[in-house]
């Protein structure tokens, strides 16, 4: 058994590391503080393939390899989870729909633009009336004739502002209970869709730059070929859409909790007190060697759970618990980072402040940390 | 070791003639200037201390790299062993290995040291900065380019009667064509001869801000630097004035550095002050480890006070 | 048109440690590509992305057992070269330029071209002359601090930008230029080019292969030492209150003054 990256997995890594480092650092607070969507990294990012990871190579994709996604969502997340959340809007909870469900005529109109950034993707299941119940939607989809008629409203949609394409999930036949809910892709601008409107970004407490707003679909009309799987199979797509989604919001949580370990490191070796380092106390160490073993094991299982979705392994449950242990872990870390940066780990002279506020919505989105023991338990009891 | 018996000195640029023959004198018996034009130039070689002068006529239309065959036949017919010396620009860099090509020697660029224990060991800076290399030189000859003020310089007397000969031209295989040259639109400081260096780095927020360290370099009776980034990043600043490794090696007695972070390649170029002065707002930023005095604050407070107290 | 682009694989120098006797640690410092020689590469992919017909080729003398290592081959294969060529040999680790240019000649001899682009020095020895040194070996045009390239038909005008002046220049080709580092800024390899690099040519030479036959020896490296750090006083006032400015100007006003 072998534990290393390979090569490319290595050279990803590598890239994304360079292109945050020139690109992300130097914004990475200021679009935090100031709400600031940063429409200046799509074609860069886009230029170096992020958001065509895990697409097929005829749609000018990279291949399969979520591992290497897994570890550019990581190295991306350790300097602006934000952008970790729009590469990881598109790259997990979007595109992977089109190309398994659309038509070939939607994947070749579509898919290679939003590959080049030039289409942002979205995807609209959770509801005011449905959040960890998502199967409890309330929009509509009516069929008549060549189309369908949607109406509702969407909560909390990451990248909604910004994007041209939406997948929406909606009830075709209310008595059909979970196996009533359909999925369709709503292109915004195109005729029909007039009726699709997006929100104020809400006032988050973390991840400024991502913004996340209500989508609102009043008599939006759609070709019946927008219809992504057949009817009633809404629900399925989401939650196997969900399951890939997972490992990247394992990844980034990895990624926040190894940036606030890192300062820690440096800081604790720096600062001063009682005439020695705060690090040489034992009492530091061990919060630390817990922060460094915690932030392994969530690495671990993230990667795990990503090789065994590439190897077509059941992975529902591993899936899981790397987002379970990976977000609880950057939460447990981010704190203990704020708390050994003493009086200014509670200002925004560290990232560490920001780290924290990141981290806090790992533990909630793409399914809440009590989501996912449901989740695991459902596996684990069966 | 005693002295080489010979050394050729040879500059682009009439201004670091003398500075040459200033380090050629301690480590030779016989320094000959070569030159590119005819009496004048040869006088003014004389002027600056060289007691033998070889003048190689000057062609119309040939840049100075392509006077490597002439300047390597001079230094053939005198001997070929010994040292060359040469200013450390791009010209003085070009023509260094030109002539180590031709004359099979060894060449050392920016020589941070010349040493003549036992045998000749020419060292100079590797790792951006983090150490110093000596080469040990067994070839006859070896070729050496010399920065401003990168070496102490003894003082020289103009000599007078000093003996002149007539050089050759010898056109190069490989003609280079010049097309076009334009002088740089205002001429940069030489910070190398700087006493006082006030050093602007990316603290600064934008372009016009910079204002702020001419104003404290006029206080001072200073000039003004720059890290690399304000140079070749922002361009800001002429690439000429930006210390470091790649850049100016500063020989100053004071160094402010405003808005700099520190790192090791920056810091080789300052290490040569004699007081280094930081400003930065992070109390963590390497600079501090090498300053005599700083202040861990922001330098839009902090250079207004100092430049109003200074006035 | 066919174009050689020079690099070198040096140490990362971020984690080269200094030991207590000055000398250095390399054991943790990875393989990477010389800084500069990105700037070569990338100045040699906009020519061919300009010109349309160019065949650009990376070209890497070094040990064997650091260019064994197939992640730095890959890594330079992801920059957007067609093809690299080794010249490996472990006999090669730590060689001066003269000996580098030697085995770069015999190499670039072996694979033919038209251009020839180095870096202006490397991120190790940083010896600044490689390029020319080269070009004279090869019997060529060389230049050296070229911060534009136009490739023309059987020339290539380059800019300079020297202490005092720019100048243009043309060379008639074959000929080797070495490139600064604000040529371009060198990109950023994409997911595409890492996952293609793999499936790229790799030749790898000898140094029989290539006909090598080493110079006689100008110089060697007897030591490489960190300086001595000389003592600062580290005077350093913690905080920016108008206080704090005024003790700090108290504080530098005699050397100032002095
Ligand atoms: C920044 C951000 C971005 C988002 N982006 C998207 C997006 O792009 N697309 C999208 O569709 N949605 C998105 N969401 C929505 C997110 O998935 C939901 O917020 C999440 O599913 C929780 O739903 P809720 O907020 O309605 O909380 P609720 O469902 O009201 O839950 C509240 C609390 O009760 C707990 N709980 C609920 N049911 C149970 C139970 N059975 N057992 C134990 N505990 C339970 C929850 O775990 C939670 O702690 C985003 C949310 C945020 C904050
Ligand atoms: C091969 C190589 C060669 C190099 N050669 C050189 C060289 O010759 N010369 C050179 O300079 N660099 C060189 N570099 C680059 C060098 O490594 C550093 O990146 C560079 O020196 C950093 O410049 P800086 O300090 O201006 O910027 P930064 O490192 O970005 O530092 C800016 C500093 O400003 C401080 N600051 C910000 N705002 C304020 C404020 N309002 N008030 C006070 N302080 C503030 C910050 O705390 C920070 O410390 C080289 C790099 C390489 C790889």
């Amino acid at each position: 058994m072998d534990f290393q990256l390979s090569e490319e997995q290595t050279l990803i890594r590598n890239m994304v590391h360079e292109f945050v480092e020139q690109h992300v650092r130097p914004m990475a607070d200021e679009i935090d503080r100031n709400h600031r969507f940063p429409e200046e990294s799509i074609a860069p990012m886009a230029e170096l393939g992020l958001f065509g990871f895990n697409l097929p190579e005829q749609y000018g994709g990279s291949g399969i390899d979520s591992v290497a996604y897994a570890v550019a969502s990581e190295e991306m997340a350790k300097v602006s989870a934000s952008h970790a959340m729009i590469m990881g809007s598109q790259c997990t909870l979007t595109t992977p729909i089109l190309v398994k469900y659309a038509s070939d005529e939607i994947k070749e109109r579509i898919i290679p633009k939003m590959i080049a950034g030039e289409a942002l993707g979205c995807f609209c299941l959770t509801e005011p009336g449905a959040g960890c119940d998502a199967a409890s939607q309330r929009t509509s989809a009516v069929r008549q004739g060549d189309s369908y008629v949607l109406n509702g409203s969407k909560m909390w949609i990451t990248n909604a502002p910004q994007s041209k394409i939406f997948i929406v999930f909606a009830m075709t036949d209310f008595n059909k209970g979970v196996k009533g809910i359909s999925a369709f892709l709503v292109e915004r601008g195109a005729p029909g869709a007039e009726g699709l409107s997006t929100g104020h970004p809400e006032e988050k407490m973390g991840m400024g730059a991502s913004h996340t707003t209500e989508v609102v679909l009043k008599n939006v009309v759609v070709p019946a070929a927008n219809r992504l799987g057949a009817e009633g199979q809404g629900f399925k797509i989401a939650m196997e859409t969900l399951d890939g989604g997972r490992g990247g919001g394992a990844a980034m949580a990895t990624g926040l909790a190894q940036a606030a370990l890192d300062s820690t490191v440096a800081y604790t070796k720096e600062r001063v007190q009682f005439g020695r380092p705060i690090a040489a106390n034992q009492g530091v160490q061990w919060m630390i060697a817990d922060m460094a073993t915690r932030i392994e094991c969530a690495r671990l299982m993230t990667h795990r759970a990503a090789a065994a979705k590439d190897s077509g392994l059941p992975c529902t449950k591993e899936s899981a618990m790397a987002k379970l242990y990976a977000t609880e872990t950057a939460m447990y870390v981010t704190e203990k980072a704020v708390q050994l940066h003493g009086g200014l780990g509670y200002t925004r002279a560290f990232a560490v402040e920001r780290l924290m506020r990141e981290a806090k919505l790992t533990e909630i989105f793409e399914g809440t940390s009590e989501i996912q023991r449901i989740v695991i338990a459902g596996q684990v009891l069966r | 070791m005693s002295k080489l018996a010979n050394i050729y000195v040879f500059s682009d640029k009439p201004s670091r003639i003398r500075d040459l023959i200033g380090v050629a004198t301690p480590l030779g018996d016989k320094v000959t200037a070569i030159v590119i034009g005819a009496q004048p130039e040869a006088q003014a070689a004389a002027a600056a201390g060289a007691a033998t002068i070889i003048a190689i006529p000057s062609q119309e239309g040939v840049i100075v790299e392509d006077y490597a065959p002439s300047i390597a036949e001079a230094i053939r017919g005198a001997g070929a062993a010994g040292l060359v010396l040469l200013a450390a620009g791009k010209r003085g860099k070009c023509l260094a290995a030109k002539l180590g090509a031709a004359l099979r020697a060894a060449v050392v660029n920016e020589a941070s040291a010349i040493s003549l224990d036992g045998g000749l060991a020419v060292s100079h800076m590797v790792y951006g900065g983090l150490a110093n290399a000596t080469e040990t030189i067994s070839s006859p000859l070896a070729v050496v380019t010399v920065a401003s003020g990168a070496l102490e310089a003894a003082p020289c007397q103009a000599v007078a009667g000093a003996e002149i000969r007539q050089g050759v031209f010898v056109p190069p295989a490989h003609p280079i064509r010049l097309v076009k040259r334009e002088a740089k639109a205002g001429q940069a400081v030489d910070l190398a001869a700087s006493r006082r260096v006030v050093c602007v780095g990316r603290g600064f927020a934008k372009k016009e801000d910079l204002s702020l360290a001419g104003d404290l370099a006029s206080a001072i009776g200073g000039d003004v630097g720059c890290s690399r980034p304000i140079a070749e990043g922002e361009g800001w600043m002429e690439r000429e004035v930006y210390v470091g490794v790649s850049g100016v090696m500063l020989n100053a007695d004071i160094y402010i550095a405003l808005g700099v972070s520190g790192q090791i390649q920056h810091m080789v170029g300052a290490n040569g002050s004699k007081t280094i002065i930081a400003v930065n707002k992070d109390k963590n930023a390497p600079i501090f480890n090498f300053a005599d005095y700083g202040i861990v604050g922001d330098l839009y407070k902090v250079v207004p006070a100092l430049v109003a107290a200074l006035k | 048109m066919n174009i050689i682009a020079c690099c070198k694989i040096v140490p990362e120098d971020q984690d080269i440690a200094v030991k207590p006797d000055r000398t250095l640690d390399l054991s943790k410092a990875e393989p990477k590509i010389s800084q500069y020689d990105l700037n070569a590469i990338e100045a040699a992919i906009q020519i061919k992305e300009q010109s349309g017909n160019a065949n650009v080729v990376a070209l890497s003398a070094g040990a064997a057992k650091t260019l064994g290592n197939s992640k730095i081959r890959k890594d330079i294969l992801s920059r957007g070269v067609d093809s690299l060529t080794l010249v490996a040999d472990d006999s090669l680790e730590g060689r001066l330029p003269a000996d580098t240019a030697s085995v770069l000649a015999a190499a670039a001899r072996k694979t033919g071209f038209d251009l020839i682009l180095c870096g202006e020095g490397s991120g190790d020895i940083y010896a600044q002359q490689v390029g020319i040194l080269l070009g004279e070996m090869l019997g060529v045009a060389s230049i050296n601090g070229v911060s534009r390239i136009t490739a023309g038909d059987g020339t290539v005008l380059v800019e300079r930008t020297l202490e005092d002046e720019i100048e243009t220049l043309e060379l008639a080709l074959p000929a080797v230029v070495s490139v600064t580092a604000d040529i371009n800024t060198p990109r950023i390899p994409s997911l595409k080019t890492i996952l293609a690099a793999g499936k790229k040519p790799t030749v790898t030479e000898t140094l029989d292969g290539i006909g090598y036959q080493a110079p006689a020896p100008v110089a060697a490296m007897t030591s490489v030492k960190a300086p001595e750090q000389s003592d600062r006083k580290k005077k350093i006032i913690d905080g920016d209150s108008d206080a704090d400015i005024k003790a700090f100007i108290e504080s530098i006003r005699p050397e100032l003054t002095a």
